[in-house]
């Protein structure tokens, strides 16, 4: 209000010299009465906005991005004189402005309202793919090679030499982007998102080279841990094998010639077919549209698959008792901000098992053994994590014990689409342990003999098997 | 800090224009301009304020020293400063870039220094060697107010990403100056439209570039390419003059009247008319210091076109696209020069128009690309030496998604607010009508602007950089 106050005394500071001249000049008075009103119109906003600003509730969480938003920094003269306390206070600022959640929707509205729908509703996020599926390898030229555009298929893609990394960290054009978000979502979301009607579909880029490494590092499990000890590989594809129109292919490398290509060079690692038994079933809700991962739906499916691989008993969908939640916005609305998923949201469907276990939970170094529930509370979780209903999340390790009398037991490596599938297999092994290959510390190959693990499950979607997350696997071996 | 932030609108502007209202004494007045302004580039990096520091202390000294001094002594320091002055935007700017090229050259391994640019610098030297320049041209005359002097080379308005004002420019308002009804009016407005170039505009056109330049081209259709450069020409312009209007708004709220820096650049008629209205600071600065020079005792026309123009790219990056790029229109300057301003005129308009668009918009395609391998794939993407095909679903889509932010920008890139002067002039009526629709307007875009800061990231203006 002072601001207000002393701008209008400076407003008023000309009108007062030439105060007379203006009277007597209808135009100037005019042009005098009209600036004011300008001035006062957008000096008021400004203070409302200020005060807004500064006295209005600044959030501390977002719940549509899952994360906490940024915290006030402590000043402090070194953190002033090497720049950190005056970026993260812009950072905090900007993150933490009171309703942030309505505009964010503001804002969403305002983009969906720059253009008109095309065709059946198709907006392409992310960069125009760069996907050819004659490419065996989508990584990016080094910069010594000359850019070639569209080369016909080499037979071999292990003659690719020093490849890039495919990277799957969301580098968007995305105003929101900040760091703790491309955390949050850990490498799983892709670059390129289409978005038909009100499902979104990653666009996969592929990544041979990346698949063939992934498969010599299992390789490499199977040959450490022996033939008392089964590995298997299930390289989860995702909606954009179901779901895309087959107009849009040309945006996508193909999922399935991926994982055959994995599956080609494996050498006592078992693989298994999720991909076909995924497909029988794509008419059901195996896929959430508005989240990156699948529906418990899929997983079921795909346990299914991996159990008759593994010759394990398989519960049928009656023996678990099915919980339906309205009003799931997943993480592709964080992630894109487009109004259509938030304007229809669908429901997330999970499967209590019903026979008898036990979970305990340990900190990703083994320490602080505690139990738990397998599948959360929901009640206080936010309607775009409910994924989360397994296990609370990934940064975790898993031991659940069973009923199930078979003396197998299970050791599941996996990213978060792996997470669906334990409730699925507690009726199927009598123990399993599930590691994050993001998290895990302890070495694997220790880690499985001194527990007796009988089978190592490597579960993740395509873009973990083929993308930057597989050289984690190297890591966490020994 | 950056202009279009919430930090910027909300907190420092306010306390700014409090602080500086609640002083009537012009010698307060400019120490609170000074304060701000140095907390404004301190801001995310407080050790960088050293240098503009030592460069208006430095230069302070240059300016009495030429007129001080007569002859060598005065030419001798006049050396120095250009010396200094080019010296530091050459270590900060150049000195890697230089370095890599030395290897590639001849093939040495000398360690390639990573000097963090300077936010800036390019345009807080250019003022700086103007002065000198200025002074001891004794076009003005030098400011014994360090003080002063200061407020000239630190003003936030115009301290990050010009224009280049020069000190003739605001001598004296820095000693003597008031701020009217009709320059906090106009200033308000003007800074609100910047901020609604950058943040409706810019900002979104911007993400339509990144989607299709941005990855890697390699399955970019001809129309896609061609959609990609036409949007990022548009997000440029935008991007640029919407930081220049709020300059120019924020100087004129506190009482300085620079000059402009763009005047509706995609109206030229040719390419030498581009340059009289993009960027006006800087070309009229290469007009003015580098174009009278001889070099290596000759003067030259074609030497010094050559050299303006080769100095035009590289002032925007230490790249060789950029180099290119100045050097491209150069040539085209050159060629415009050579058949004379007759035989232009007789070109029929329309086919002008297509000429110097089709030259505008591919040379936004070349200042795009830093990397030279794509910026070849860019050229081959925008011809038919592709097998991409001619149009893809995606540049369908992305038309569609964004068709009336497209018509906005397009319809934008028109004089629209001299249009409405002139129509003003009819009758009062009309001109009150006008205005408060001005003002209606800007309310609107202020407030449509701050929700959408609450998205924006920390992603600076295109010209912060250079």
């Amino acid at each position: 209000m002072e601001q207000k106050r002393n701008q209008k005394k400076q407003a008023a500071a000309p009108s007062r010299t030439s105060g007379k001249r203006i009277v007597k000049n209808p135009k100037r008075l005019l042009e005098h009465q009209l600036n004011s009103l300008n001035v006062i119109a957008l000096i008021v906003c400004l203070t409302a906005g200020t005060v807004f600003m500064l006295f209005g509730k600044r959030p501390t969480k977002s719940e549509e991005e899952n994360r906490d938003l940024t915290a006030c920094p402590q000043f402090s003269i070194s953190s002033y004189l090497n720049g950190t306390f005056t970026s993260q206070f812009s950072q905090f600022f900007n993150d933490t402005v009171p309703m942030r959640s309505t505009f964010k929707g503001m804002i969403s509205d305002f983009r969906g309202s720059l253009g008109v729908p095309y065709d059946e509703g198709v907006i392409i996020i992310g960069n125009v793919p760069d996907i050819d599926n004659n490419v065996n390898d989508q990584t990016e030229p080094s910069e010594t090679e000359p850019i070639e555009t569209t080369q016909p298929a080499t037979q071999n893609a292990t003659e690719e030499t020093n490849p890039t990394e495919t990277t799957e960290v969301p580098e968007t054009t995305e105003a929101t982007t900040e760091p703790e978000e491309e955390e949050d979502y850990d490498g799983e979301i892709a670059n390129n998102i289409l978005i038909i009607k009100d499902r979104g579909i990653m666009l996969y880029g592929g990544g041979f080279s990346n698949g063939q490494k992934y498969a010599e590092t299992l390789n490499k499990y199977k040959a450490e841990l022996g033939t008392g000890v089964n590995v298997y590989s299930l390289v989860a594809p995702t909606a954009v094998s179901y779901y895309l129109p087959k107009k849009y292919e040309s945006y996508t490398a193909s999922e399935i010639e991926n994982i055959n290509h994995i599956n080609s060079f494996f050498d006592g690692v078992t693989p298994v077919d999720a991909y076909s038994i995924l497909g029988e079933h794509k008419k059901e809700a195996i896929y959430s549209r508005t989240d990156h991962h699948w529906q418990p739906l899929g997983a079921y499916y795909a346990a299914q698959a991996f159990a008759e691989t593994a010759g394990v008993p398989f519960a049928p969908l009656s023996d678990y008792e099915t919980v339906t939640k309205e009003g799931y916005v997943g993480t592709l609305y964080g992630y894109t901000n487009q109004k259509v998923f938030k304007d229809n949201p669908e429901p997330f469907v999970y499967y209590k098992p019903k026979n008898q276990y036990t979970t305990t939970y340990y900190n990703t170094d083994m320490t602080n053994e505690r139990q738990g529930n397998l599948l959360i509370n929901l009640d206080n979780v936010a309607n775009s994590s409910w994924y989360l209903v397994f296990m609370g999340g990934d940064e975790r390790i898993t031991r659940v014990q069973t009923d199930c009398t078979n003396g197998r037991k299970l050791m599941i490596i996996k990213d978060s689409y792996g997470n669906a599938l334990v409730p699925c297999l507690t009726q199927s092994f009598s123990e399993i342990w599930v590691a994050d290959m993001r998290y895990f510390e302890p070495g694997v190959i220790d880690f499985v003999r001194q527990h007796g693990i009988t089978d190592v499950l490597f579960a993740m979607n395509t873009y973990s098997a083929t993308g930057g997350n597989s050289k984690k696997l190297q890591k966490i071996m020994y | 800090m950056i202009f279009s932030s919430l930090i910027f609108v909300y907190l420092f502007l306010p306390l700014c224009l409090i602080s500086y209202a609640a002083v009537k004494n012009l010698r307060y007045r400019n120490l609170v301009l000074v304060i701000f302004s140095l907390i404004f580039y301190a801001w995310g990096e407080p050790t960088r304020i050293i240098y503009l520091l030592l460069s208006a202390v430095l230069n302070y000294l240059f300016g009495i020293g030429v007129v001080k001094y007569k002859g060598k002594a005065s030419k001798a320091i006049l050396g120095v400063s250009l010396a200094y002055n080019i010296g530091m935007i050459g270590v900060f700017k150049y000195s890697g870039f230089l370095m890599e090229n030395i290897n590639a050259i001849f093939g040495a391994h000398f360690p390639v220094p990573e000097i963090a640019q300077l936010v800036g610098i390019s345009f807080y030297t250019f003022q700086v060697m103007s002065y000198v320049i200025d002074c001891y041209w004794e076009k003005v005359e030098p400011q014994k107010d360090p003080m002063k002097f200061l407020l000239y080379v630190s003003l936030f308005p115009q301290l990050i990403a010009g224009p280049i004002v020069r000190y003739s420019t605001i001598a004296a308002e820095i000693d003597n100056r008031r701020t009217t009804l009709a320059d906090l009016s106009g200033g308000l407005s003007r800074f609100v439209l910047g901020l609604a170039k950058k943040v409706i505009l810019a900002d979104h056109l911007f993400r339509i570039v990144d989607n299709f330049l941005g990855g890697s081209m390699e399955n970019l259709t001809i129309v896609g390419t061609w959609y990609g450069v036409i949007m990022y020409s548009l997000y440029i312009y935008f991007d640029f003059s919407g930081y220049s209007d709020m300059a120019i708004g924020l100087g004129r709220i506190f009482g300085f009247h620079f000059n402009e820096n763009f005047n509706h650049p995609f109206l030229c008629k040719d390419i030498t008319e581009f340059w009289q209205r993009w960027h006006i600071s800087l070309g009229s600065f290469f007009r003015d210091y580098l174009l009278p020079l001889s070099f290596f005792g000759v003067r030259n026309k074609y030497l010094s076109l050559f050299m303006v123009w080769f100095c035009t790219g590289i002032w925007h990056g230490a790249s060789w696209n950029y180099i290119i790029w100045g050097l491209y229109y150069g040539m085209f300057i050159m060629l415009e020069a050579k058949l004379g301003k007759k035989k232009m005129r007789k070109i029929p308009l329309p086919i002008r128009h297509i000429y110097n668009k089709l030259v505008i918009i591919i040379g936004f395609g070349i200042f795009y690309f830093e990397d030279l391998d794509k910026l070849l794939l860019f050229l081959k993407n925008l011809t038919f030496f592709n097998s991409n095909g001619f149009v893809g679903i995606a540049e369908q889509a992305s038309f569609c998604n964004n068709i009336f932010l497209i018509i906005a920008a397009v319809i934008c890139t028109f004089p629209l607010l001299d249009y409405a002067k002139k129509l003003s002039e009819r009758s009062l009526k009309t001109q009150a009508a006008l205005s408060v629709s001005g003002t209606v307007i800007s309310v609107i875009l202020l407030l449509l602007s701050s929700v959408l800061l609450v998205d924006a990231t920390t992603k600076a203006f295109l010209y912060y950089r250079f």
